[in-house]
């Protein structure tokens, strides 16, 4: 198993913050960070940037609703 | 709330029958994620357009539609479906490669042992809360993310702002696991370069 670097570390982020690694790669990411700074403060900022944007959309408003109605139902007819 | 269709079956069945109530009640549930994800593919301009051709393909469909994935799911694949058209008529598709290449920013933060060349600059703003009560910053973000490749930005909406499984967005974007991967994590990174280039300079630099 060759070790990540930090380019890996960079790479796979998304893959770890989706639980997406085998329990092989996840010791290999953790022996990463143990031992470098850089990529601890990348990884943690990268997971709050990723709650961060993880925000509802805004309800469909009741404006919005009627004018997709009445356009459907134009076409149809 | 409209408590008359209890189940998303009976609402499929009453837009079969073609009723007002059923249409309505789909279109208050998934307009806002149809045009979101047509806004990410086509732009702003065209999503409007974009989405009455899906919601008229999906009315003609949804006597066959077999509900093996939900209605949802089914009614933003036949939206990222029409973007996609729309987008190859117009010949303003970009290949799935290009989206899926990395940003050559980045191939330059890392030396020829993977070392970063300049560390990651720490960030004022430390949590989530603190990232978007910053308007200026907040901003640059969504013009950030409205700059990135249709499928990556469908991506990101979907996985973030509707929290669509990985799964879902396979079916809906039609792309495979390991490529919505890549595409989500491409998005990411250039929202990441955005938010540090902000911190670090105080300017917002959402383009190439
Ligand atoms: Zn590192």
């Amino acid at each position: 198993m060759t070790l990540f670097n930090c380019r890996d570390i960079s790479e796979r982020a998304t893959d770890y913050q989706e639980n997406r690694m085998s329990w092989r790669e996840r010791l290999n990411w953790k022996l990463h960070l143990l031992i470098c700074r850089d990529c601890q403060r990348f990884v943690s900022q990268f997971l709050v940037m990723v709650r961060a944007l993880q925000r509802p959309l805004p309800e469909t408003t009741e404006k919005e609703v009627q004018d997709q109605l009445r356009r459907v139902k134009e076409a149809r007819s | 709330m409209s408590t008359a269709f209890e189940t998303e079956s009976d609402l499929i069945e009453a837009m079969a029958a073609e009723r007002d109530d059923a249409f309505r009640e789909a279109i208050r549930r998934y307009q806002s994620p149809m045009m979101a994800v047509a806004m990410s593919l086509v732009g702003d301009k065209l999503a409007d357009e974009v989405v009455q051709e899906a919601w008229l393909s999906a009315l003609r469909a949804i006597g066959s539609f077999e509900q093996r994935s939900s209605l949802k799911t089914w009614l933003l694949r036949i939206v990222a479906n029409e973007g996609k058209t729309r987008l190859r008529r117009e010949n303003r598709q970009t290949s799935l490669d290009a989206m899926l290449e990395v940003d050559p920013y980045f191939r330059e933060r890392f030396d020829s042992t993977g070392h970063w060349t300049a560390a990651p600059a720490a960030w004022e703003a430390d949590t989530p809360e603190a990232l978007l009560t910053r308007d200026e910053l907040q901003h640059c973000i969504e013009q950030t993310m409205m700059q990135l490749p249709g499928l990556q930005q469908a991506a990101l909406n979907l996985r973030e702002r509707q929290g669509m499984s990985m799964k879902e967005l396979c079916n809906i974007l039609e792309v495979s696991e390991s490529n919505v991967r890549v595409l989500l994590h491409r998005a990411r990174m250039r929202v990441f370069r955005t938010i540090e280039h902000f911190e670090t300079t105080g300017e917002c630099q959402p383009g190439e």
